[in-house]
């Protein structure tokens, strides 16, 4: 049995990247466990009434908002696939929601849109409606994305095909695209019910602790009750949980369809009206999230003061506006060019197990993980920022994986081969070759990773570091609770602009793709 | 060589000759501000040459967890704003030092029951029913009332807000062994579960709920930052349930005896005069009160109490029963 285990673990850390990746994230887990794990009190909590109810709502919630957002989102994404105009691109562009919109920004936008007369008849803000709402927003276009992404690759000669046997649109729909699109629908729902699964924010802002989730409690239970050992028992569960659903999770198969003509199919015109709600949906939240920015709670108007104030030295000296905005700043560079680094090493010494492990790590727990971390500086008292750049290093790599790695599927390998034959060395390869043709790659995912981590909320909060080391949407975080709601407004529609300047940007470098 | 050498180590050793001693102070975020502009605290970090290292956290309960993480190698010298549980949580866990200030004398005989071998009160509060009156014609007057009344109610977590906490022992001092019923009944009109007492009122000031669970001060800072009655208080006729805070020593191998002039500082006339107007509690010991709180500081004639040895026995299953009634 040991044989087995040491060839398999030979084997999965063949990869010194992938080796390195595991013991950033297991260290700290590690050590935290060894000083905290009691095992009778890890089964009690597992058989606990509340622990079973609390995974069930998340479960529940989880998948319900996986359901809806699929619901909304499937139309749209037959849109995009077979037309090509405005509206495609913008539907497109709701990509940057999930993975780059702060959600501390859009809590608060839902906050103040539940204030709203018609919500409050609603009774909208704190309840699971709001939750689903929220998830939903965020959640959906990763469903227009992958879906759209598959059924507008597939060959125009398929169809044609089609037509000749005499096939209906309906029937072909139905027939062929539909099973085409179903793994990417399948990679979609699953990526979804994760985000949903182990979402804080929405939970803890828009639902409120009433709404206990395992991800709510883990913070909950690690920052009030301090029982470290049920706390580590549901962050296990959680990663339990999600891993047997990454399991499930499809591996990209590599194949390009070589596209020689796009499908056009005919939309019906639902199709397009429902297309056009889910745009005003999704924008709305973003461009509401801005103009707020401008919007004076007191006198009902709006006005730039607040966000003049943001750099006030007045406001500055009670709430380090200015310096956490460079704090955010430095710390995402620096984080998102080691994640950048740690990933292209992945891939290049990828295995079988790569994907798993990578994406498993999406179940660990942020608040658990911050904590854990935060051990580290107590017991060694290793600074926090290095900390806090091992959490965010986490927390981006399977994401800056999945961005970058379909990209070197196509990769023609035959350059690569042609240089390994003439004797160039690994370095020469890289400088000479993947470098040129990849840079435009490396520079946009850098920058979209450095997005992601300039808009985290649950790592920096849990770790409760904000004296020693404030970042940008905690600084916004206290200033909400701080009454200073308009200041709060400001500086968020203010990180959205950035964070939408730069992915932007990063869309720009990305179309000048050299290969 | 010998130059690179000694312009390297010059600044190691101007690093070492001016370091000053550093005292590190761990207080809720309501504090921060506060503790750290205080003139009578710069001066001192002046006085004694060291520099104080103020950690903020969002709410007492984070604070408490913060030090049993730390128990095997504390990094506080002072630890401010324990509420009742946390104190003796934190005692009952080796975490905090026996100290008796000399300042002790200063407190007021209505305070003085609350001292404790192993921490020192810094100021006090009473709970009450914070509600807008422009929406609430006819405020609850009992906890029943409260219950089944017609208005929502935001309210702290009492897991983690020492404001949450009181509420719960408020009604536990109140209603004795019928307090799950309140809350069973209670459940339907809470509106929001705030993790601390800043979120909350946050919440009221948006118009989340008509009234919040609070302090009996709320209308006293209404009329002083606004200069108008915004909001009211009302004590609930059970009686007034008064919630205490605590600073202490960190027990550490050698503590520091400028954590012991730092706990003693917080209790001289120069910082306890600026409790009432700047955390809205009142003030430990016996300084004047501002004429705000004569007119618009109500107080309830029947005092409700639980004593330590209830809370050291009770409250973890008290919290635990309210979890199971209220949350799921």
């Amino acid at each position: 049995m040991a044989i087995h285990y040491t060839l398999v673990g030979g084997h999965v850390f063949k990869s010194k990247s992938l080796l390195l990746f595991f013991l950033i994230w297991a260290i700290p887990i590690g050590v935290f466990a060894i000083h905290f794990c009691n095992f009778s009190n890890f089964i009690s909590t597992l058989i606990n009434e509340a622990t079973l109810k609390m995974t069930l709502f998340t479960l529940y919630q989880a998948g319900l908002s996986t359901l809806i957002a699929l619901g909304i989102a499937i139309l749209p994404a037959i849109y995009v696939s077979f037309n090509q105009n405005f509206l495609t691109k913008l539907l497109k562009s709701t990509l940057f929601i999930p993975f780059f919109f702060p959600v501390i920004s859009a809590t608060t936008t839902f906050i103040l849109i539940g204030h709203f007369p018609i919500f409050q008849n609603l009774n909208f803000l704190f309840s699971l409606k709001a939750i689903i709402v929220a998830n939903v927003f965020f959640n959906a276009p990763i469903f227009i994305y992958y879906i759209g992404e598959t059924l507008s690759k597939t060959p125009r000669t398929l169809q044609d095909l089609a037509h000749i046997d005499g096939t209906t649109q309906t029937l072909f729909f139905r027939k062929i695209l539909l099973p085409l699109a179903t793994p990417s629908l399948f990679r979609a729902a699953i990526l979804c019910f994760a985000y949903s699964f182990t979402n804080f924010a929405i939970i803890l802002n828009l639902g409120g602790l009433k709404f206990s989730t395992l991800e709510v409690s883990i913070a909950t239970t690690l920052l009030a009750s301090y029982n470290f050992s049920t706390a580590f028992t549901y962050g296990i569960l959680q990663l339990f949980i999600l891993s047997l659903i990454f399991l499930l999770l499809p591996k990209p198969n590599g194949i390009e369809l070589e596209l020689e003509q796009k499908i056009m199919l005919k939309t019906p015109l639902y199709i397009w009206v429902v297309s056009i709600i889910f745009c005003i949906f999704e924008f709305s939240i973003v461009v509401l999230s801005l103009l707020l920015a401008f919007f004076n709670f007191y006198t009902n108007s709006f006005s730039i003061m607040p966000l003049l104030s943001l750099f006030s030295s007045n406001l500055n000296s009670q709430y380090p506006v200015i310096l956490s905005f460079i704090i955010s700043l430095v710390l995402s560079f620096i984080a998102a060019l080691l994640v950048i680094v740690l990933v292209y090493f992945l891939i290049k010494t990828r295995n079988r197990y790569t994907h798993f492990l990578l994406f498993s790590t999406l179940g660990i727990s942020n608040a658990f993980l911050s904590i854990c971390l935060i051990y580290l500086n107590v017991l060694y008292s290793i600074p926090v920022s290095p900390l806090l750049l091992m959490g965010y290093i986490i927390i981006a790599t399977p994401i800056a994986y999945a961005f970058l790695s379909p990209h070197f599927e196509t990769f023609p390998q035959n350059i690569i081969e042609s240089a390994s034959l003439s004797g160039a060395s690994r370095w020469q390869t890289f400088f000479y070759i993947e470098w040129p043709l990849l840079k435009p790659l490396f520079m946009s995912t850098l920058l979209q990773i450095f997005t992601i981590i300039f808009g985290e909320f649950t790592l920096t909060y849990t770790m409760q570091i904000y004296s020693e080391l404030p970042t940008l949407p905690i600084t916004g975080y206290i200033l909400s609770s701080g009454h200073n709601l308009s200041g709060a407004s400001a500086l968020s529609g203010l990180s959205i602009i950035f964070i939408v300047c730069v992915y932007f940007i990063s869309l720009h470098i990305s179309n000048r793709k050299n290969y | 060589m010998k130059k690179y050498f000694v312009i390297l180590l010059l600044p190691i050793f101007s690093l070492l000759l001016f370091s000053q001693e550093r005292l590190t102070v761990y207080m809720p975020s309501n504090y921060y501000a506060w503790i750290k502009s205080l003139p009578t605290t710069i001066e001192f970090e002046k006085e004694n040459h060291i520099t104080i290292h103020f950690v903020s956290f969002d709410g007492s309960g984070k604070i408490l967890s913060r030090l049993m993480l730390e128990k095997s190698n504390p990094k506080a010298d002072v630890v401010m704003g324990l509420s009742q549980v946390s104190v003796i949580q934190a005692n009952q866990n080796g975490l905090l030092c026996p100290y008796s200030s000399p300042n002790s004398k200063l407190i007021s005989e209505t305070m003085k029951p609350y001292i404790l071998t192993y921490a020192t009160p810094f100021d006090f509060g009473n709970l009450a029913i914070l509600y807008n009156p422009t929406k609430v014609k006819n405020p609850p007057k009992t906890f029943q009332e409260l219950a089944q009344g017609p208005y929502s109610f935001i309210m702290c977590d009492p897991r983690t807000s020492s404001t949450g906490e009181d509420f719960l022992l408020w009604s536990i001092a109140a209603l004795g062994d019928n307090w799950p019923t309140f809350w069973k009944e209670a459940k339907k009109n809470i509106r929001y579960i705030a993790p601390s007492w800043d979120s909350a009122f946050a919440q009221f000031e948006l118009g989340t709920a008509p009234m919040m669970v609070s302090y009996a001060s709320d209308e006293a800072y209404s009329y002083y930052a606004y200069n108008t009655i915004r909001y009211k208080v009302i004590i609930l006729s059970e009686g007034s349930y008064q919630e205490v805070e605590y600073n202490a020593l960190i027990n550490k191998k050698n503590p520091s005896p400028l954590a012991k002039a730092f706990i003693d500082l917080m209790l001289s006339q120069s910082v306890q005069s600026t409790v009432a107007t700047n955390n809205w509690m009142m003030p430990a010991t016996s300084v004047p009160l501002p004429d705000v709180y004569k007119k618009y500081y109500p107080i309830s004639k029947r005092k409700l109490f639980l004593s330590q040895e209830q809370l050291e026995h009770s409250i973890n299953s008290w919290i635990s029963q309210w979890q199971s009634i209220t949350l799921w």
